[in-house]
């Protein structure tokens, strides 16, 4: 399916998917530290920012995304548009309301 | 017996077609959880002090022992598809074992998690435990995400048990393109899953 060398032993799956499942603990771990360390309310943007590490992760590693596959990517990407106009039009309306 | 259907030519075809329809119904569901992750995140912004507080009335622990279990089943997903991609049928059968098992384990937390809530009146009616008003808010989302969450794990569940079965019953199974649709279903839920929780469990803990 792609140019990508496939691991096609049980220890070559194992080694790449094990790596991506620590570095995950791993950020699981730091986050939940980082919440209980005062930041000067700059808790929540780092929080949601190491979920969105830990997401990237998942999509290419596991949900194989990493693939050069422009077909899914198109797919990825309109997902990822609509969604921005989604925040975007919310933020935009919170930041320019009037009380 | 082989894993081609129709209207499908050869099994390349029908693989690109599974893969393209579900990243689109995967699309579709990631708006659903986006728009209630940004009611969440405008509330916290409108309502910091209630949401901070409720945020912290929530049970860390279970919290990250679901969240770990959820990212260890991506990890025996992952490794199922991987291994069914590779013709290993022994463990792409562990893999989904093993994920249906954490699915399973995840399920009964988060149960415990909700019994414990409702004992602590943290269900947003009457004699609900937190005085602020916009704390009731919070709570509603976390009961309506979680719930719609656990909802998805379950359908995920149904799933992997199906793709066992046909798996156990026929090895053809493996080229099948409905065991990389079910693997890229249950990703989406863990990926909903590890924002719910920052957003849920982790506000107002340092202050």
């Amino acid at each position: 399916m792609s140019g990508l060398s496939e691991p096609r032993t049980i220890g070559g799956i194992l080694r790449r998917m094990l790596i991506t499942w620590v570095v995950l603990l791993a950020l699981l771990g730091s986050t939940v530290v980082l919440a209980y360390v005062p930041l000067q309310g700059l808790n929540t943007a780092i929080s949601i920012g190491i979920a969105g590490v830990k997401t990237v992760l998942v999509l290419w590693f596991f949900m194989e995304l990493r693939r050069p596959d422009p077909l899914l990517r198109l797919a990825g990407a309109a997902s990822l548009l609509w969604i921005g106009f989604l925040f975007g039009l919310v933020f935009f309306e919170i930041a320019w309301r009037v009380n | 017996m082989t894993a081609l259907r129709e209207p499908w030519r050869s099994l390349r075809r029908q693989r690109e077609g599974v893969a393209l329809g579900m990243w689109a119904f995967l699309g579709s569901e990631a708006m659903l959880f986006s728009a209630l992750i940004l009611a969440l995140i405008a509330g916290r912004y409108l309502h910091g002090a209630a949401f901070a507080a409720a945020s912290r009335e929530t049970d860390i622990v279970y919290g990250t022992a679901n969240t770990a279990i959820l990212l260890t089943s991506s990890l025996t997903m992952a490794i199922a598809a991987e291994a069914a991609e590779a013709k290993l049928r022994r463990l792409a059968l562990w893999g989904l074992a093993a994920t249906l098992a954490l699915g399973l384990g995840f399920l009964a937390l988060k149960g415990l998690e909700w019994a414990e809530d409702i004992e602590r009146h943290l269900w947003p009616g009457v004699g609900f435990a937190l005085e602020a008003p916009a704390s009731r808010l919070f709570f509603a989302l976390y009961w309506i995400m979680t719930a719609l969450h656990a909802v998805h794990v379950l359908a995920g569940l149904c799933l992997i048990a199906v793709m066992m079965v046909r798996l156990a019953r026929r090895p053809a199974t493996l080229e099948s393109p409905a065991l990389e649709a079910t693997a890229l279903y249950w990703h989406l839920v863990d990926c909903v899953w590890i924002f719910l929780f920052p957003l849920l469990y982790l506000g107002g803990r340092a202050g």
